[in-house]
């Protein structure tokens, strides 16, 4: 059953390639499969684990993305981004299916029923919890955006359709004034599948503003617990980010750094709606969270502050 | 001692049968359930000039995104932007 859902979404990135004019989609999928792991730094000597991992982070990365560039040749880079996310989508599908298939053979192996009987148990709620993946692997590979991209789709509002500069890897930055505040606004370069690198954006940017920075606002997605409401908008503190801790790291250095405030909105949604497409509530959310921003940087700051809006989050189908 | 294992042996199995009953019961509902569930989505473009006097919902085409120009707007002539897409559940569309 499992492995019939796994075999779904390799499918589907593979009917997507296919259709791309990729030839031999098959085995350029299973090639992805296996390869590009990440390993952990090491964490019981702390310091400068975060530089490591970010590095470990942007080697995994960029040998992913140059590889699926590298088959792929006279492609928007997008297009590729929408690729180099399926693909990791599906292989961490397979990646859960061989450690099921672990335990399972184990299980066998030395006749360990409980190992057995354990699995059995969980297999029904483990595969309800990946059925959305494979449907998110349609969104992107159509470029529609998902729950996650409700950071970006904030930052979209606030800045429209003026200029991006781009400032990070696939991470743009723009200005725009609202009512007397210089306004910069972060968020990943779309319409491709990319969440970018916030962090370092911002570090970049404050650099250039010399530190001259009022307020840091940060929009992100945020995991609700069962029985919260979808779409429900929270203001609080601190950094609101979900990477494993380089681009978190950045954002509340900067902060302490130029002595800016941090504010987090977060819109609540559960990890099925994160990944599955927008949904209609969603949709109404990130209009909430767009004018929770605009009060914070109306009541919070002055005018003639400088103030930077962070949209984290994947930026599928946003320009 | 032989007794008490034979109990233990007996307990085993019953508590066996009630989760292998309990587990029929739950693999059998859940099948249910995901057949019940996910009812068919529809994905959704919606469209609204830049001075927003103008505004139109039309069915997602492929290539669409967010911030996507799609025309100028028949009041002022202003471009018009894609500036939501998002999904439906066909239900919902119908009431
Ligand atoms: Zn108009």
């Amino acid at each position: 059953m499992l492995e019939a859902l796994v075999n779904e979404g390799i499918a589907k990135v593979r009917t997507y390639l296919s259709k791309l004019g990729v030839d031999r989609p098959h085995e350029f999928v299973t090639r992805f499969l296996d390869n590009y792991f990440a390993i952990n730094p090491v964490d019981i000597e702390p310091t400068d684990i975060i530089r490591r991992m970010a590095h470990i982070i942007d080697t995994a990365e960029h040998k992913f993305k140059q590889d699926v560039a590298a088959r792929l040749p006279n492609m928007s880079k997008h297009t590729i981004n929408n690729i180099a996310v399926s693909l990791s989508i599906v292989s961490a599908l397979h990646t859960v299916y061989k450690i099921l298939r672990h335990y399972y053979l184990l299980g066998r192996k030395y006749e360990n029923w409980l190992l057995l009987m354990q699995l059995a148990l969980v297999l029904p709620q483990i595969v309800k919890e990946l059925s959305p993946y494979v449907k998110a692997i349609d969104a992107i590979t159509k470029g529609i955006p998902i729950g996650d991209s409700v950071g970006p789709l904030v930052a979209y509002k606030l800045i429209g359709l003026s200029k991006r500069d781009e400032i990070e890897e696939d991470t743009v930055v723009s200005e725009v004034n609202i009512e007397g505040r210089r306004v910069f606004v972060i968020k990943a370069k779309g319409p491709g599948a990319t969440v970018g690198k916030p962090g370092r954006a911002l570090a970049k940017l404050v650099e250039r503003l010399q530190c001259r920075v009022d307020r840091i606002i940060t929009v992100d997605a945020a995991l609700k617990l069962e029985g919260e409401e979808t779409g429900e908008v929270a203001e609080g503190a601190g950094a609101a980010i979900g990477d494993p801790g380089p681009e978190k790291i950045e954002i509340e250095r900067v902060a302490v750094r130029c002595g800016a405030p941090l504010d987090a909105v977060i819109i609540k949604m559960s990890s099925e709606e994160a990944i599955k497409p927008l949904s209609k509530k969603l949709a109404e959310a990130c209009e909430k969270a767009y004018q929770r921003v605009l009060e914070i940087i109306k009541s919070r700051t002055k005018p003639g502050d400088t103030v930077i809006v962070i949209g984290v989050g994947n930026s599928v189908g946003v320009y | 001692m032989d007794g008490a294992s034979g109990l233990y042996l007996v307990l085993f199995i019953v508590l066996m049968v009630i989760l292998v009953i309990q587990m029929v019961i739950n693999y059998i509902t859940s099948k249910k359930k995901a057949q019940q569930q996910e009812p068919p989505v529809k994905f959704i473009t919606s469209i609204s000039c830049i001075n927003n006097d103008y505004r139109i919902e039309r069915d997602y085409s492929e290539g669409d995104f967010v911030g996507k120009i799609v025309g100028s707007c028949p009041r002022c002539g202003s471009p018009l932007v894609i500036d939501k897409i998002f999904s439906i559940t066909i239900q919902q569309q119908r009431k």
